[in-house]
């Protein structure tokens, strides 16, 4: 028999993270990962850090996350290709700029510095971006890093810190005694625990199902792609043309966007992540927003498979019922906001409370959703999100 | 997502010997069939060692476009007879995507091919899917591998026999196989002087008769001998050898320097899976057949029903190297195995080979090499990676000195991380640049071999991304994208919906 003071379902950056600062603050944890640690959507994200400004209800908490991404390098003890450079919504179209003008609102309550500005400003923060530029929202806040080198960073320090990773391992079942978290199944063996973290991404609410907690979450294949290493173009985390975009320190244009896919997930089981002929759609965008770069060569695409809720805002909440069960899916913008998500769920772990602004992310606002809200939304699987 | 799309019966993938024998046969039974083969390919592409390793010493004449059609052509009869018999053939014209039905895939009702030339990329649809795409050169690094003169065989043979635009003149050869002894012999017959075939095994691994022709017309053959280096600064002026004992390492003051202008690589080659991955067919491991290779039944059908692999790209054995048969028996079995499903009535039912041996994998010249020019040599010429760096794990580059640490190495991650290439690939980028890990997966693999169990069975070989050309944004961008696509289009779920109601 095992025993562990924090078992975590879910080897994701979330799980990473949050089992990095329990390990510090010297908890004994137990990480299960269906799979390979990091090899689901963490490693495949953009690389955004979004101070959700779109959506003010989570945004102190990304601004938190922000703190966190200045020092995590030093704090972990190795490279994330963190750059600080800001970001850009720009709109190329007279559409495009009437919706952003309506977003600023939102952002304006955040008291984030976002600026508005013009297409000629716009274009002197990424000089490649072509002449009908009409218009973007600036800040020169947040930035972005490299997914597949932070979450091994967490993964190295968590290990280092004493915590342990069981790979290829499922969590089959959640033990409770008299309404309290008193174990995890998998496969091979039971793990004597009083506190469980679910944050196993797409598999949130099948896993929050084995003890009858409604986690409402959709799953979502996405597909992303890189071209060649240019030299230096850009700095900001930018978001044009249908497209999110960064320019990595190795100097690729890491793009994603478009249409993706609703599909089911298995508890125990990696979903298929199929590219299709969208990236060709996909490079059109990108060649249409940087003109001069239509001849740069695409190198590789790839997918991945992110979770949704209703609101789009992340999920962070310790139940009352049962007692000791953590719940935490952050809706497909987990990377960015990894550093102080984890942070919160330690505090939740280790304190049963947080000063981290979390408040307002718990499940109970979805306390009147529809049943069939993902029929009534077509966020069914086979649906595109179109 | 594409407005429309033409369909064929068959598409063959490859105008090599198996390609167009199936797409002759299957042309002859009455089957619409279409083949697509990426020669003659542009001097871009082939600057990108792909498919073969070619090298950085490529001569300038293969940019004469018509020069190069009418070598390549006049050196392909079998080609040249499916046009006549009324086949639809693509040349200059890569398959750069395979995409099939499959889990989590709504879109994708029947199998289809991405295509592209030099100016624009399109898709197109089959019923049934013929890859023949051939054999890879296996490539083991020594110190300035990177020069102009060194390259594969296969990336060698193409250039000598297809596109007559080998410009060595002396010539050293790196594994007496029968792909080495076959280098050998085109060679001799298109005038270029043969040094010297160097092998660390004590014996020719080839065919006897083959090699002793060679002897006659005299080759040497430099046994139990491996490679220090190559010499030169700006191309190869020749190559340093040096005897081996019998635990392959280096015997002292046996080192002798020879001049030659260029050196093949022949340890080894295996099979061009990009597509046959990329087309969700089975994939495992068979070292006697070169490594990590499509399953196949008798009728060369792969585990997607309607996918057949013939030639090299199914498995390579040494009697394939020499004998062509094999790859058109089994070229034929497969057409034959379609044209029954299809009702159309086939009287024969020719026996194919799947059985053989290959020189896959090289371990002894990994372990000679890993002796003479220990650690510090590349692996990885796109992204610069060392030995070392793979072992070590350490970050890339571009990073900062400080940034550069190493973190333990290979144990400090995970079992399954530690024989994971892409892992592996992640954290070192090695394999991550433009020749998309050609010239560095077989290394990496047997390194990360070396540091597991020994076994490359128990490696995770590399995952295969689409494009597996890389192309342009502006060739592989659809010229037909549709007015709904782009009506519909969506950045992220929040951004152009806004908030959805809860």
């Amino acid at each position: 028999m095992t025993t562990a003071d924090v078992v975590i379902i879910g080897g994701g950056i979330i799980g990473l993270s949050s089992g990095y600062w329990l390990a510090k603050a010297g908890a004994k944890v137990v990480i299960l990962e269906k799979g390979r640690v990091g090899w689901e959507a963490s490693s495949r994200a953009t690389g955004f850090l979004s101070l959700r400004g779109e959506q003010p209800l989570e945004s102190p908490l990304a601004v938190e996350a922000e703190r966190l991404w200045h020092t995590l390098d030093a704090e972990l003890g190795s490279p994330t290709e963190w750059n600080a450079g800001g970001r850009l919504w720009a709109a190329t179209t007279p559409e495009e700029w009437d919706e952003l003008q309506e977003t600023y609102k939102l952002f304006s309550e955040t008291g984030i510095p976002f600026r508005l500005i013009e297409g000629k400003e716009a274009r002197k923060i990424v000089p490649c971006l072509p002449e009908n530029v009409i218009g973007g929202i600036h800040t020169t806040r947040s930035g972005h890093a490299n997914p597949q080198r932070t979450t091994q960073a967490f993964a190295w320090a968590f290990v280092r810190h004493g915590g342990e990773i069981l790979e290829n391992t499922p969590a089959i079942g959640i033990v409770t005694k008299a309404g309290k978290v008193a174990g995890v199944k998998t496969p091979d063996l039971v793990i004597e625990t009083a506190t469980v973290v679910n944050c196993a991404g797409p598999q949130v609410g099948l896993v929050a199902e084995m003890v009858g907690v409604n986690v409402p979450v959709a799953a979502a294949r996405l597909e992303a792609m890189v071209t060649v290493p240019l030299p230096p173009l850009f700095q900001v985390a930018l978001v044009a043309h249908g497209l999110s975009l960064r320019q990595t320190r190795r100097g690729n244009i890491h793009f994603n966007g478009g249409p993706h896919e609703w599909i089911d997930v298995e508890l125990t089981k990696s979903p298929a992540k199929p590219n299709t002929p969208i990236i060709r759609n996909m490079a059109r965008r990108l060649a249409e927003l940087f003109p001069s770069l239509a001849n740069v060569q695409v190198l590789r695409s790839w997918g991945g498979v992110v979770e949704m809720t209703p609101d789009v805002n992340c999920i962070i909440e310790r139940l009352d019922e049962p007692d000791g069960l953590i719940i935490a899916t952050t809706s497909g913008h987990g990377f960015g906001m990894a550093p102080s998500v984890g942070l919160a769920i330690s505090e939740l772990a280790l304190n049963g409370n947080t000063n981290l602004p979390i408040a307002s992310l718990g499940l109970a606002r979805f306390a009147k959703l529809d049943p069939m809200w993902k029929q009534r939304r077509n966020w069914t699987p086979g649906n595109y999100n179109t | 997502m594409v407005g429309t799309m033409e369909k064929r019966q068959v598409i063959v993938v490859g105008g090599g010997v198996a390609g167009c024998t199936a797409a002759l046969e299957a042309a002859r039974l009455g089957l619409n069939v279409a083949l697509v083969d990426e020669h003659p390919q542009t001097l871009a592409t082939m600057s990108l060692d792909t498919p073969y390793f070619y090298g950085s010493g490529l001569p300038n004449i293969l940019s004469n476009r018509s020069l190069m059609a009418e070598s390549v052509f006049g050196a392909n009869e079998l080609l040249m007879q499916c046009v006549e018999e009324g086949v639809d053939v693509y040349t200059s014209t890569c398959v750069w995507g395979s995409y099939r039905p499959g889990d989590n895939n709504s879109q994708i009702h029947s199998g289809q091919l991405g295509l592209a030339d030099e100016k624009r990329s399109w898709m197109l649809e089959y019923d049934y899917l013929i890859l023949a795409p051939g054999a890879r050169d296996f490539v083991l690094s020594f110190a300035n591998w990177q020069l102009p003169g060194v390259f594969g065989a296969c990336g060698g043979s193409a250039l000598l026999d297809r596109y007559k635009a080998f410009e060595g003149q002396n010539l050293f050869i790196l594994g007496s196989g029968n792909w080495g002894l076959r280098m050998a012999k085109s060679a001799l017959e298109a005038g270029v002087a043969v040094l010297g075939i160097v092998d660390v095994a004590s014996q020719i691994q080839g065919d006897t008769q083959l090699a002793t022709e060679l002897q006659l017309a005299g080759v040497k053959f430099y046994l139990s001998h491996t490679i220090m280096r190559a010499n030169g600064k700006l191309k190869v002026e020749g190559i340093r050898l040096v005897r081996i004992n019998e635990n392959l390492a280096p015997i002292a003051d046996t080192e002798i320097d020879y001049s030659c202008d260029t050196i093949c690589m022949a340890y080894s080659a295996v099979p061009n899976t990009e597509l046959s991955a990329s087309s969700n067919c089975k994939i495992s491991f068979n070292a006697e057949l070169g490594g990590w290779i499509p399953e196949v039944n008798q009728d060369m059908r792969t585990s997607e029903n309607e996918v057949f692999v013939v030639g090299d790209g199914a498995f390579v054995t040494e009697a394939m190297v020499l004998d062509p048969t094999i790859a058109t028996r089994a070229a034929k079995r497969a057409v034959e195995a379609i044209a029954k499903e299809q009702g159309l009535n086939v009287t024969s039912t020719t026996e194919c080979v799947t059985t053989g041996s290959s020189l896959y994998p090289p371990t002894a010249w990994h372990q000679s090499l890993l002796n003479s020019g220990g650690l510090d040599v590349l692996v990885c010429q796109c992204e610069e990676v060392t030995r070392r760096e793979v072992l070590d794990l350490t970050p890339p580059k571009y990073l900062l000195p400080f940034d550069r640490k190493p973190n333990g190495g290979l144990a400090g991650l995970s079992i399954s991380g530690r024989t994971s290439q892409d892992l592996v690939k992640r954290l070192t980028r090695v394999g991550m640049g433009h020749c998309q890990g050609k010239r560095c997966r077989d290394q990496t693999a047997l390194l990360l071999a070396d540091n597991a169990s020994g076994q490359l069975s128990a490696i995770t070989p590399g995952s295969y991304r689409v494009p597996i050309r890389p192309l342009p944004l502006n060739v592989l961008w659809p010229e037909d994208e549709s007015e709904q696509t782009r009506r519909e289009w969506r950045t992220w779920i929040h951004a152009a919906d806004g908030i959805p109601e809860v």
